[in-house]
């Protein structure tokens, strides 16, 4: 069996490593760039989280390292490494031995990501059938204790059942279940919990994380809830209109955000000791259009501490005071230029462009 | 969960009550409509369906046909009479031969179903492949010229198709007869001869069991069962030719049968492959296939095993509904290709103004069309919900 | 009749897709995007495409016409005036009726040869072809117009009138569209057309011409078709704001469904309406061959063919010339209703 799965690979660098991958599509108004020039690196076993708004191109992003995007129109450049092996301009038949053994992925909504007419029990076979080589019965035991590991009551039942059958947190475990059929090195968890009910949402959270840590196995978690990730990922990074505008050890950058959008994301959290009238922060405007995106920084229409230079120059991507903390702003969070370039703004009256536009 | 389960049972046994009374108030209606066309004739009904003629021959169809219509009695009388006469398979006489209708019906019925099933096969094989791979290649050269060619056939009559093959197949190249037919599986079963019938049908179960077992292996038990099935047809066809020269030999009766069937057909093609092609391009876009592609399943495998299946309900219902374009085809295409079917029945009686007989193949059709409309309805019903319940969830 | 039956997407929605969205992509398009690419699904196809037919054509089409659809509606537009010039006796081509025996058979690939002075042959009396095949064009045409024109007036109403109540009168209108449309359509057409016509060769009763006869029984066969799809789409837009403020306001039904629903209905029933034609057109030829059509000496399309398909293997071109017809008809009708459901986004509902 030519199965990557089993070749040990016997590079001793980091699991992934993304160099300045750069994906756009081209639309009817132009080409839209959702994801512009990011750089991740993941190593084994530890858990990326990337935050973001929904258009923040945090989905494309994911699905773009995994070379699952619809060819039309797509244009993919950088680098994707997966144990040191280049990746990202591999054929879809090439892919195939990749996607569901060695990297898999959650997707935000269970009730459209299983197959409808399908028995719950052959969606998760027929992955096991494709990687391994294995009889049905064996398949079918595996996907057996499979449910029973996601903590779904009477597994040998809901192999026989049909997803409608099942509540939506319960389908989202099956979708855990998939996933990890073939005992992947690498998991993309795509808001995974963003479409279940409050009360399943740690649940599915933890079930997720406990497994990850059984089988260390790395994971991508991608979320617009910087609550998610708190507990969750040992690195997380921010995306804003297709780049990376923040990176840093999850302590790191909960403990000195440099980056006003993410301190904007931060404050949109809502507390559970606020009281519920509390008005929750919500970010003014909304993202830019990625076909024309502005010539600055791109947060800055939206910014409180925005300046002229902003609005003219890009920021680079530049080291913060902790070792691993990137971030992109001229006047950061928490820095005497960041907290005169607020003071002067409040002193002016100067809002945002964005917010006055749009916010509402 | 278990509820689940019951409740739907419980659903379905509802639907199938109510759609039970709704097919009993449809016959009523529609057998209705076909007794009241014949006593809605001016004058005598017997005059004007037999207006010539004198003499002791004439007088006896006469009589035969005030006997068939029991034109004595009162209104409603007669219409119950006529209603448990249809049910008792009482369809009244062709009065210029005086034979019972239900004796032509018996020999002409089969030879139509025998024709609707070989295009309904044909158009299935033909489209779902050709929409399937329209969905996939979508926006291709390919696929532009195969919807192109569906919409050319979409505006070609049924008939205008019949006399062009006849003439460039049939007369032209001379591959295939234009006219005429030899008795084959189904017809020969009406008759009492049930020989070739259960032959091919032990040939096809044979081929299906067997398929499905070695389809087993491969976790395809489905595809495995259908593939085996057609091996069993063709190998039936073949040992006919080779054997059983004459008697189990359908081969005569598939070159009759051929042309009217791919005229029949070719409507239904373009039909199926827009709505499959429309559909599948819809179902790919659905989130099930992005995970069973991050899953690492093939293309062929998403294609037909995930893709195809919700989208074949659709195909299920489509196939119902243009049953009704497919026997008023049928009824056309008998006539041009001679083939003693229902339609050929229908043509002989509106010339000879056989008008009881004429009543009775509509009566007959129309209560077979519904049947049919009934069975896909409820077939849909029983397969539907967790289509529609994903659906709405989406 | 062929095509034209129950579909499972009879509803023409009112037009949600275009010109709306269109207007706000400028400020959405991330918005779009995380549906359509990333939320949305990926498609499985390695260069497929994420349009569908609705897209398709949709680009070019959007104000101007395509040159297939200016082919179209040239071709239409030059069958009506022939058929009317025919009719009206204005131009002659010769006179249909005239038979000119040594012609008879004769024409171009007939095993008989040609026929000197008529370009496209006679048929199997000696009549010209072109003088019969203009005004075969005139009973052709006026059979599917008229008996569209019946199904709306009828169908069109009733649907309407269900779609905008809704209520008890919509479910028995609904039921006994459904009765109806319980029968095949030739079938119920051939019933139709054979026991009229065998009224009136009884004599006791006003002997209708056969062409009015067609148009009943076709157009009775219409009637449910398009009561159906017109009643879905006035059920749509009868629960729209504007049509519920015009009824809060007092507006009498009667103006209501005339002002403010009929308008919207109209695009897509104009769509219908052309497939209609085209279907009525294929009915009268398929009546005729079952020897239920318009009776000679009149002809039309369909007669033509049935009368003379015994001559189809020795002079094809009797048959082939008006079935020729029909197809090109059928297709610039078809075309004609598909551009225009592109452009006012009906759904899928005739084919």
């Amino acid at each position: 069996m030519s199965d990557a799965r089993f070749e040990e690979s016997g590079y001793g660098g980091p699991l992934l490593e993304v160099t300045d991958l750069t994906t756009s599509f081209s639309t009817d108004r132009g080409v839209v760039r959702a994801v512009d020039g990011v750089s991740l690196t993941l190593e084994r076993g530890k858990t990326l989280g990337i935050v973001g708004e929904s258009g923040s191109g945090k989905t494309v992003l994911s699905r773009s390292i995994m070379n699952l995007l619809p060819k039309r129109g797509l244009q993919r450049e950088g680098s994707v490494r997966f144990e040191g092996k280049e990746i990202s301009e591999l054929p879809a038949d090439a892919m195939r031995h990749y996607w569901g053994a060695q990297m898999a992925m959650i997707f935000q909504d269970p009730m459209t990501s299983l197959n409808p007419v399908m028995k719950i029990g052959n969606q998760i076979t027929e992955a096991i059938r494709e990687h391994l080589d294995v009889t049905p019965d064996y398949a079918g035991d595996l996907a057996e204790s499979l449910l029973a590991s996601v903590r779904i009551p009477e597994p040998h039942v809901r192999l026989n059942e049909y997803p409608h059958q099942l509540s939506g947190g319960m389908r989202q475990r099956v979708c855990i279940a998939v996933a990890l059929a073939c005992g992947p090195k690498l998991l993309f968890a795509d808001e995974p919990t963003t479409a279940l009910d409050v009360t399943v949402q740690a649940q599915v959270l933890d079930l997720i994380a406990g497994q990850q840590a059984e089988r260390f196995m790395a994971m991508v978690l991608v979320t617009h809830d910087l609550g998610v990730v708190a507990g969750r990922a040992e690195r997380v990074a921010v995306m804003y209109a297709g780049r990376v505008v923040e990176e840093a050890p999850t302590g790191v950058l909960f403990a000195d955000m440099k980056m006003p959008y993410s301190e904007a994301l931060l404050a949109s959290i809502p507390k559970l000791d606020a009281h519920s009238h509390v008005r929750l922060n919500t970010i003014p405007g909304r993202p830019p259009d990625l076909v024309h995106p502005p010539a600055g920084c791109k947060f800055a229409p939206r910014c409180p501490y925005v300046q002229d230079r902003c609005l003219e120059e890009e920021p680079p991507l530049r080291a913060g005071p902790t070792a691993g903390h990137q971030f992109r702003c001229w006047f950061p969070v928490g820095t005497p230029e960041g907290q005169e370039a607020r003071a002067k703004n409040e002193r002016e009256g100067r809002v945002p462009a964005a917010a006055v536009a749009g916010g509402h | 969960m278990e509820a689940t389960t019951g409740r739907r049972d419980y659903e379905l046994l509802r639907l199938l009550g109510r759609r039970l009374l709704q097919l009993l108030v449809v016959l009523i209606v529609v057998s209705f409509f076909t007794f009241l066309l014949i006593r809605l004739l001016p004058g005598d009904p017997v005059q004007t369906i037999i207006p010539f003629g004198q003499g002791p021959a004439f007088a006896h169809e006469r009589a035969l046909l005030r006997s068939d219509l029991g034109l004595n009695k009162g209104f409603f009388a007669q219409y119950w009479d006529y209603l448990t006469g249809l049910v008792q398979g009482h369809l009244g006489h062709q009065y210029s031969s005086g034979t019972p209708v239900s004796t032509l019906v018996k020999e002409s019925l089969p030879v139509s179903l025998e024709l609707m099933i070989y295009s309904m096969i044909l158009a299935l094989v033909v489209a779902i492949p050709l929409g399937v791979f329209g969905a996939y290649r979508a926006g291709t050269r390919a696929d532009g010229a195969v919807n192109t060619t569906a919409f050319g056939l979409l505006a070609l009559p049924n008939f205008v198709l019949a006399l062009v093959l006849s003439f460039f197949v049939g007369a032209k190249l001379k591959w295939l007869p234009t006219g005429g037919y030899t008795a084959g599986w189904l017809d020969r079963a009406f008759v009492g001869d049930w020989g070739p019938l259960l032959v091919i049908l032990l040939f096809i179960a044979v081929g299906v069991t067997v398929g499905a077992v070695i389809g087993r292996t491969r976790g395809l038990p489905g595809a495995g069962g259908v593939l085996g099935g057609v091996v069993g047809v063709i190998l039936f066809m073949v040992l006919g030719i080779v054997l059983f020269h004459g008697y189990y030999d359908l081969w005569p009766h598939m070159q009759d049968m051929l042309l009217p069937s791919i005229t029949l057909a070719a409507g239904e093609i373009a039909v199926f492959q827009r709505l499959l092609r429309s559909d599948m391009i819809q179902t790919l876009q659905e989130n099930f296939i992005t995970l069973a592609k991050a899953k690492g399943i093939s293309n062929t495998r998403i294609l037909w095993r995930h893709a195809l299946r919700p989208s074949s309900l659709t195909l299920l219902t489509v196939a119902g509904l243009t049953a009704g374009t497919l026997i008023g085809g049928a009824v056309v295409i008998e006539v041009i290709f001679s083939i003693p079917g229902m339609g050929q029945q229908i043509f002989e009686a509106i010339n000879a103004r056989e008008y009881v007989a004429l009543q009775s193949y509509i009566v007959i059709i129309a209560v077979g069309f519904v049947l049919l409309n009934f069975v896909v309805d409820f077939l849909y019903a029983v397969l539907d919900p967790r289509i529609r319940r994903a659906r709405v969830a989406a | 009749m062929p095509g034209l039956r129950r579909s499972p997407r009879a509803t023409p929605g009112p037009g949600s897709g275009g010109p709306t969205i269109r207007d706000e992509v400028g400020e959405t398009v991330h918005e779009e995007f995380e549906s359509g690419f990333s939320g949305g699904g990926a498609l499985v196809a390695e260069e497929a495409v994420l349009v569908g037919d609705e897209g398709r054509g949709r680009g070019p089409l959007k104000w101007g016409l395509s040159f297939f659809a200016w082919l179209a509606i040239g071709w239409m537009v030059f069958i009506v005036i022939i058929a009317v010039l025919a009719k009206i006796g204005l131009v002659t081509w010769g006179d249909p009726q005239n038979v000119i025996a040594s012609c008879a058979r004769k024409g171009p690939f007939a095993n008989e040869g040609t026929a000197p002075g008529h370009l496209l042959g006679c048929d199997s009396d000696g009549r010209d072809m072109i003088a019969r095949l203009a005004l075969g064009a005139w009973t052709s045409l006026l059979v599917g117009t008229g008996s569209v024109a019946l199904g709306f007036l009828i169908g069109g109403t009733l649907g309407l009138i269900a779609g905008y109540f809704g209520g008890r009168l919509d479910s028995f209108l609904v039921s006994t569209f459904n009765v109806l449309l319980s029968v095949p359509g030739v079938v119920l057409a051939l019933a139709l057309v054979a026991f009229l016509q065998g009224s009136a060769q009884a004599g006791t009763a006003t002997a209708l011409p056969d062409v009015v006869i067609l148009i009943i029984a076709i157009g009775v066969v219409a009637i449910p078709l398009i009561g159906r799809i017109s009643r879905a789409s006035a059920l749509t837009w009868s629960r729209r704001e504007f049509v519920l403020a015009a009824r809060a306001q007092g507006a009498k039904n009667g103006r209501v469904m005339w002002r403010e629903v009929l308008p919207n209905v109209l695009p897509a029933m104009v769509s219908i309406a052309l497939l209609s034609v085209a279907i009525a057109i294929v009915a009268e030829g398929a009546l005729a061959i079952l020897g239920v059509g318009v009776r000679p000496p009149t002809p039309s399309w369909g007669n033509m063919i049935a009368i003379d398909r015994g001559e189809l293997f020795t002079s094809p071109h009797i048959v082939f010339e008006p079935a020729l017809l029909i197809f090109l008809t059928v297709l610039a009708l078809n075309y004609l209703g598909d551009v225009i459901r592109a452009k006012f986004d009906v759904r899928e509902s005739a084919i």
